[in-house]
């Protein structure tokens, strides 16, 4: 079952919110545990039964650190026990998942990335052991942000489960966000993915200059509407569950600088990232080599969030570079530049990053970029390519423009000139956006 | 806050409505049952997904808007297919070379071992006749169809006498010569590949004008309208010829080699049925025969098609004793053992691209054929 299916938005979450909202709030996250186990039994079953039994024994783990409170070796061994059986389960069902060209269980990485948080949390003291296995079970596998995040400390769940404090009132915020996020999957994720699979099929000889510069737009955009709009729909779901989930993107196209984007762009995993890995390593604290590593290390990990692959890999080592030149090097310069140029100059580079993010090979990504620069002796536009355009033009479009704030800013201004004029227009908006979104899942 | 709790509330309702009617309307019992394996391979959820899409409330209403936003956006081209006002026409992929390789040897093969003189004809699909209703930019990347009859009779022996149905029809392009909704060609495409055929089975093809022609339905839809099903395309004329210079009356025989049933040349009945275009040869039987009564003609054709051009038969019947039709997608083992090519006078093979390029059935058979007669 998929968040943005049918079945889902109309059947399982309708029903779910009129469960959950049926039972008195201490027995709430019983009903909710209950929720995301149909939930993932609907979508996934191996997945639940691998990952309930890899949570189970994270839990068991948790309170046998606890029995050996007083002897810091022995807890100090169960904590890499915990890293390394997440981290080994992590790695090797990804890595067989690839080989056999299958797709990856379901909150895979969710579950174990929190786990190996967990261990780290309680051994540091930073997190309560837990004693209640309910809610270290809904912690891990609860449904919403089961399928693509966000990434969130084991506490900062935890917390949530105490007071649950969804109203009506409260409700209007998070089913906006969802369906938001909803319409950016299905209205503009989904035609840029088309638009970006079609181009990715171009044969050689089908290729131009055109193309390979649209290929890195369309990929730039599919993959910020796909999984910002998922990302949507998870905090807007828990919004609707009375659990609030950190924001995963914060408009990383109009960044002003390529760290910026960085901190803006999947911004869970690169904050999970720093907690865990950049900060025990020393951070910028020691010399620059010592600081040069630390940031490679974290931000070739965030390039290899997307897959084990070595354009993957290239990707992150390409945004290193950047990193560490802009902090060295123009960083200082950049600042002092207007907004209008360092956006761009963000924007070219971030643009340029996705001709590595593309490509199935060193090669081919070197090949799109030269034909990129007129290199390639390619002609300027092929028809194949001018065609598609003419098909997506007003999704491109539409998608460039809802990447940056412009929108919410009008949305906010209208906000602040009457409360009762706005919530009377974002019903009609969020209402036609949902049934268009309707129309396109079941016409798509 | 008054107003914040009635923007939840009616967005709420949104969600809840929906399946609520879908429920009242009895959809919970067109629900599958799910097994164990259905869990264990997330098909529950799938087929639960299936059903409710099908019967989802306002599911036209919601669809045919999304339809009309996406063209208004510019996009006309769904599942293969381009569509516009016009209508629908499909985009052929590229042909499977190794099925061309094998139907070219099955032909051949059979042309080797028959007797009879041997006639082909590749018909091409509205893609490659109606260019001027496809958008230019999208010409490029089109199936070359023109090149792919070229090369296939280029690829049969001398035995084989082929037809130009492409030139035929491209000079009438801007004709009705294939439905709107439909991928198969008009009783007019048909009467145009007639005309050409004429030239080398050796008989002289009437005009046009010696023909009357009755018009019996004109709200036909047609099997592309399932892949663009928003499409807003008019509706399509069914057409048929009757041949009314000279007395010929011909009959059509269903099922000529088991209990043969003779009827009128075309049964307007099947007019009423799930595919109207039935009424050109009768429902698909394999085997059909047209008999022409008090006629001078002695000549006997034995067909092998696949049903993409039925309309042809009935215009060419007035020149032969018998047309023995053999649809090579329906026929059986046992039909194909009782036709003996050495009864027919000429052999003729009509298929269309969107068969002979794709569809190995056609090869198969025709190889089952000639075991089933010792060639």
């Amino acid at each position: 079952m998929q968040l943005t299916s049918l079945s889902f938005l109309y059947l399982f979450l309708p029903a779910s919110l009129a469960v959950y909202y049926l039972f008195p709030r201490r027995m709430r996250y019983g009903v909710l545990l209950g929720i995301s186990f149909i939930f993932f039994l609907l979508a996934d079953l191996p997945a639940l039964l691998l990952l309930s039994c890899s949570v189970t024994a994270d839990y068991g783990l948790g309170l046998l650190m606890e029995r050996f409170e007083e002897k810091n070796h022995l807890r100090r061994a169960i904590m890499l026990l915990m890293v390394g059986k997440n981290l080994c389960l992590f790695l090797g069902v990804f890595c067989f998942c690839q080989l056999r060209g299958v797709s990856v269980p379901l909150g895979l990485s969710v579950c174990t990335l929190l786990g190996i948080g967990y261990g780290v949390d309680i051994y540091n003291g930073e997190a309560l052991y837990e004693h209640n296995w309910a809610k270290f079970m809904l912690a891990h596998i609860l449904f919403v942000k089961l399928p693509t995040g966000p990434l969130v400390r084991y506490r900062t769940i935890r917390e949530q489960f105490a007071e649950k404090k969804a109203d009506l009132a409260g409700m209007s915020e998070p089913i906006c966000l969802f369906i938001q996020g909803a319409a950016k999957q299905i209205l503009l994720g989904a035609p840029m993915q088309r638009m970006h699979q079609s181009l990715i099929g171009f044969s050689p000889a089908e290729h131009s200059v055109f193309s390979l510069w649209l290929m890195p737009l369309c990929a730039a955009m599919n993959l910020y509407f796909s999984l910002s709009g998922y990302c949507d729909m998870a905090r807007g779901l828990g919004g609707m569950f009375g659990i609030d989930l950190p924001r995963n993107f914060y408009y990383p196209y109009q960044s002003r600088s390529v760290t910026d984007f960085v901190g803006r762009f999947n911004i869970s995993v690169t904050t999970y990232l720093k907690t865990y890995i950049y900060h025990p390593l020393g951070e910028d604290s020691g010399g620059f080599v010592s600081t040069a590593l630390n940031i490679g290390v974290v931000t070739l990990l965030w390039g290899l969030w997307f897959g084990l692959r070595i354009n993957y890999l290239l990707w992150g080592a390409y945004f290193v570079l950047l990193i560490l030149l802009e902090r060295s090097v123009w960083g200082k310069i950049l600042i002092k530049l207007p907004t209008f140029f360092s956006r761009i100059y963000t924007f070219s580079l971030v643009l340029f990053s996705f001709v590595i993010f593309n490509g199935r090979s060193l090669g081919e990504s070197l090949f799109f970029l030269r034909g990129m620069l007129g290199l390639g002796g390619l002609e300027p536009a092929s028809p194949s390519v001018l065609y598609l355009a003419s098909q997506y033009a007003p999704y491109l479009v539409l998608a460039v423009l809802f990447s940056t704030s412009l929108p919410h800013s009008i949305k906010n201004t209208l906000k602040k000139k009457s409360q009762a004029a706005a919530a009377i227009a974002g019903a009609l908006c969020y209402g036609i956006l949902l049934a268009l979104t309707t129309g396109f899942i079941l016409h798509p | 806050m008054r107003a914040q709790k009635l923007l939840s509330l009616s967005l709420l309702l949104l969600f809840f409505i929906p399946g609520v009617f879908f429920l009242l309307e009895g959809g919970l019992g067109n629900f599958p049952l799910p097994s164990p394996e259905d869990f264990w391979g997330s098909f529950a959820a799938q087929e639960a997904e299936a059903v409710l899409e099908e019967s989802f409330p306002g599911r036209d209403q919601l669809s045919r808007m999304a339809a009309s936003l996406q063209t208004a956006l510019g996009r006309n081209q769904q599942n293969g297919c381009f569509y516009s006002a016009d209508g629908i026409l499909q985009n052929l992929p590229d042909a499977d070379e190794k099925i061309t390789s094998e139907n070219l040897e099955a032909l051949q093969n059979y042309a080797d071992s028959s007797s009879a003189p041997c006639y082909f004809l590749l018909s091409p699909t509205s893609a490659a006749i109606e260019q001027n209703k496809i958008p230019s930019l999208a010409l490029d990347s089109l199936f070359n169809q023109k090149q792919y009859i070229q090369r296939c009779y280029s690829a049969l022996s001398s035995r084989f006498r082929t037809i130009d149905g492409y030139n035929s029809l491209f000079s009438h392009q801007a004709e009705y010569l294939y439905y709107r909704t439909d991928s198969r060609l008009t009783a007019l495409g048909c009467y145009y590949l007639y005309a050409s055929a004429g030239e080398k089975l050796g008989y002289s093809a009437r005009s046009i004008n010696d023909f009357s022609i009755s018009y019996p339905l004109h709200d036909y839809y047609g099997n592309l309208l399932p892949l663009a099903p928003y499409a807003q395309v008019k509706p399509d004329v069914v057409s048929l010829l009757f041949y009314q210079k000279r007395s010929r009356e011909v009959r059509l025989v269903q099922e000529p080699l088991g209990a043969a049933a003779e009827k009128e040349m075309y049964d307007l009945d099947l007019l009423e049925s799930t595919d109207p275009l039935q009424v050109y040869l009768g429902p698909d039987s394999g085997v059909t025969d047209l008999v022409a009564k008090s006629t001078p003609q002695d000549g006997r054709l034995l067909v092998f098609t696949d049903g993409s051009c039925n309309a042809l038969f009935p215009p060419m019947a007035i020149h032969y004793r018998q047309i023995r039709v053999v649809n090579l997608l329906f026929a059986t083992l046992s039909q194909l053992e009782q036709i003996h090519p050495e009864e027919f006078d000429q052999v003729l093979f009509v298929f269309s691209i969107d068969s002979f390029g794709y569809d190995s059935t056609i090869s198969y058979a025709l190889g089952n054929h000639a075991s089933l007669h010792g060639s």
